[in-house]
């Protein structure tokens, strides 16, 4: 019989992760950074802060392949053909061919391509002669990880603009290929961009499992996964072209009840259409919002469309994280859509039927949220 | 490395706190419940970068709005895993389905653990309690991830101090049962 103690013991025993070593001291590097400014606290019109990015450290979506090598280029047409993301492709088919060769501590990194336009940077990379992917319990290799800088032609890194940070890879043999994405604000200007590596391999080691309590004789625990990052220095100089698209700030609004709905900006490039919006409601606060029916699982209650063309959008990243710090058009969200448009001109409408917001980070999400009902329509024409 | 297993009374509520929170000592603040909030973090998401960038976005978010905590409120720890349990809620309605090629379960209250890095006795608890309704895994996690007494967690979810006890029992008996 398994008493009531047991599982709570066990429960706390199987919740006891441990942060990797690499990734608490990214964690407390990163909230000492924090700390160190404090003036952020109580200032108003202070800097919006951006959702947290995790610099280049990341663990990617892994495809595994079976049969014959595919080569760098093939296994990164594979990932952007796997993608869902209409988007990426493009991005990948439109990229700049580089073909840069950069070894060091016996790694080698190529960088086959790179991409650009006013919403997306993409660079696709291969990663050669890595030590033997470390295997999990179930007999299949950790994947791929890495740490890297990128600085747009001004300088920029893409902590200071990007929004999000996405990598897939796809292994086979003795080759690993990485596709990563930033999204974001690109700064539109031609020029060279620099892309550095330090660290890249397997992060299997940084885990440690919380059974490893103190005088726990688990083998796993004697002998836990190496730790198979190589640290090294892999630098890429390469030049884009100006990044493609067309940036707008229309301000227009439209009020239903209480709630306005104000577009400030509307990004439009071949890879995706990214929608700035933000919602004041007269007499409230406004900590955060979304268009949905309730606080729950997330439905994207919208629509972009140019003329007869629709534009499905299945992600947003709340812009404004300090109401204190929110502008004239209050709450702002970005919403980003899967696919893109090589020209801007025409009629653009954005529709919100329904949106449901909240007046405290702080508070408990209830499951509903407070809900209002539109719709809401944005119009902005470009000749 | 060797990780250290810090056992916590769960049944102490929080004591000896101020009333308001000082700047000058959010480092010791962070120190102080940096494990919890990752735990609570990484029982809910799928990696532990994932788990550590939301990390890092709860601190941005307390550090931020160190103003707004009142003691009243259930206390820092108890405070802070509100901050954390919406971020999670809101890193998983950003998230971007069609990008997530492994086919990983995003669904919200999911206990989303990599079964190969754990052994076989949690991975399977943990499957378990990834099979419960919401609410009982919401419960379970903030107490026995995150360390919070029922009270505490009343404060996190907005619900009655017997309300969150009843959901934790049911909770523990229907993993009593499976077992």
């Amino acid at each position: 019989m398994t008493t009531t103690d047991e599982i709570e013991t066990r429960l706390v025993r199987a919740l006891s992760f441990e942060p990797s070593a690499d990734g608490l001291r990214w964690l407390d590097q990163r909230i000492a950074q924090v700390a160190a400014r404090p003036a952020v606290i109580a200032r108003r019109g202070a800097s919006p802060l951006r959702r947290i990015l995790r610099p280049l450290a990341l663990v990617a979506a892994l495809l595994l392949l079976a049969g014959a090598v595919a080569g760098g280029v093939g296994l990164l047409d594979q990932i952007f053909e796997s993608s869902g993301m209409p988007g990426w492709r493009i991005a990948w088919d439109r990229a700049e061919r580089l073909d840069i060769k950069q070894t060091d501590a016996g790694v080698t990194i190529t960088l086959e391509r790179a991409y650009a336009d006013l919403n997306h940077v993409l660079v696709g990379f291969t990663v050669e002669d890595l030590p033997a992917a470390p295997l999990s319990g179930h007999g299949e290799p950790y994947p791929i990880e890495w740490r890297a800088e990128l600085r747009d032609p001004t300088g920029r890194t893409a902590e200071q603009w990007a929004t999000s940070g996405t990598g897939t890879t796809v292994a086979d043999a003795n080759l690993s290929a990485v596709g990563n994405f930033w999204e974001g604000a690109v700064t539109p200007v031609a020029g060279t961009w620099v892309l550095t590596f330090t660290s890249v391999g397997f992060n299997a080691g940084g885990f440690v499992s919380g059974e490893c309590y103190v005088g726990n004789t688990d083998p796993a625990c004697e002998n836990p996964p190496p730790h198979a990052m190589v640290d090294g220095s892999w630098r890429f100089e390469f030049a884009l072209p100006a990044p493609a698209g067309t940036v707008l700030s229309p301000n227009v609004s439209d009020t239903q009840g209480q709630a306005t709905l104000t577009l400030t900006e509307l990004r439009i490039s071949p890879t995706m259409i990214t929608a700035r919006i933000g919602l004041r409601v007269a007499g409230s606060t406004v900590a955060d919002w979304g268009p949905a029916i309730g606080w729950g699982p997330w439905v994207h209650n919208m629509s972009i469309r140019r003329d007869d063309t629709a534009y499905d959008s299945n992600s947003s990243t709340h812009v404004t994280q300090d109401p204190d710090a929110q502008g004239p058009y209050g709450d702002v969200n970005e919403f980003m859509t899967i696919a893109g448009a090589d020209v801007a001109t025409g009629s653009w409408e954005i529709e919100i039927s329904e949106l449901t917001y909240r007046s405290s980070i702080y508070d408990p999400i209830e499951q509903e949220g407070i809900h209002l009902s539109g719709p809401w329509a944005l119009t902005v024409t470009v000749p | 490395m060797r990780a250290t297993l810090v056992e916590k009374d769960l049944g102490q509520p929080v004591q000896s706190e101020a009333e308001r929170l000082d700047p000058s000592e959010f480092g010791l603040l962070y120190e102080r419940h940096r494990l919890s909030v990752y735990r609570y973090l990484r029982a809910r998401t799928h990696s532990d970068a994932d788990a550590l960038d939301l990390a890092a976005e709860t601190f941005e978010r307390a550090f931020t709005g160190l103003g707004r905590f009142r003691r009243r409120d259930g206390g820092v720890q108890a405070w802070l895993l509100r901050i954390a349990r919406n971020a999670a809620i809101d890193a998983h309605r950003r998230h971007r389905p069609t990008v997530d090629l492994a086919g990983a379960d995003a669904h919200l209250g999911r206990v989303a653990v990599e079964a190969d890095r754990r052994d076989q006795a949690s991975a399977e608890i943990l499957d378990l309690v990834g099979r419960l309704p919401a609410d009982q895994q919401d419960a379970l996690l903030l107490r026995y991830a995150g360390g919070l007494t029922a009270k505490e967690i009343g404060f996190v979810i907005g619900k009655r101090e017997d309300a969150v006890q009843k959901q934790i029992e049911r909770g523990l008996a229907a993993l009593r049962e499976a077992f």
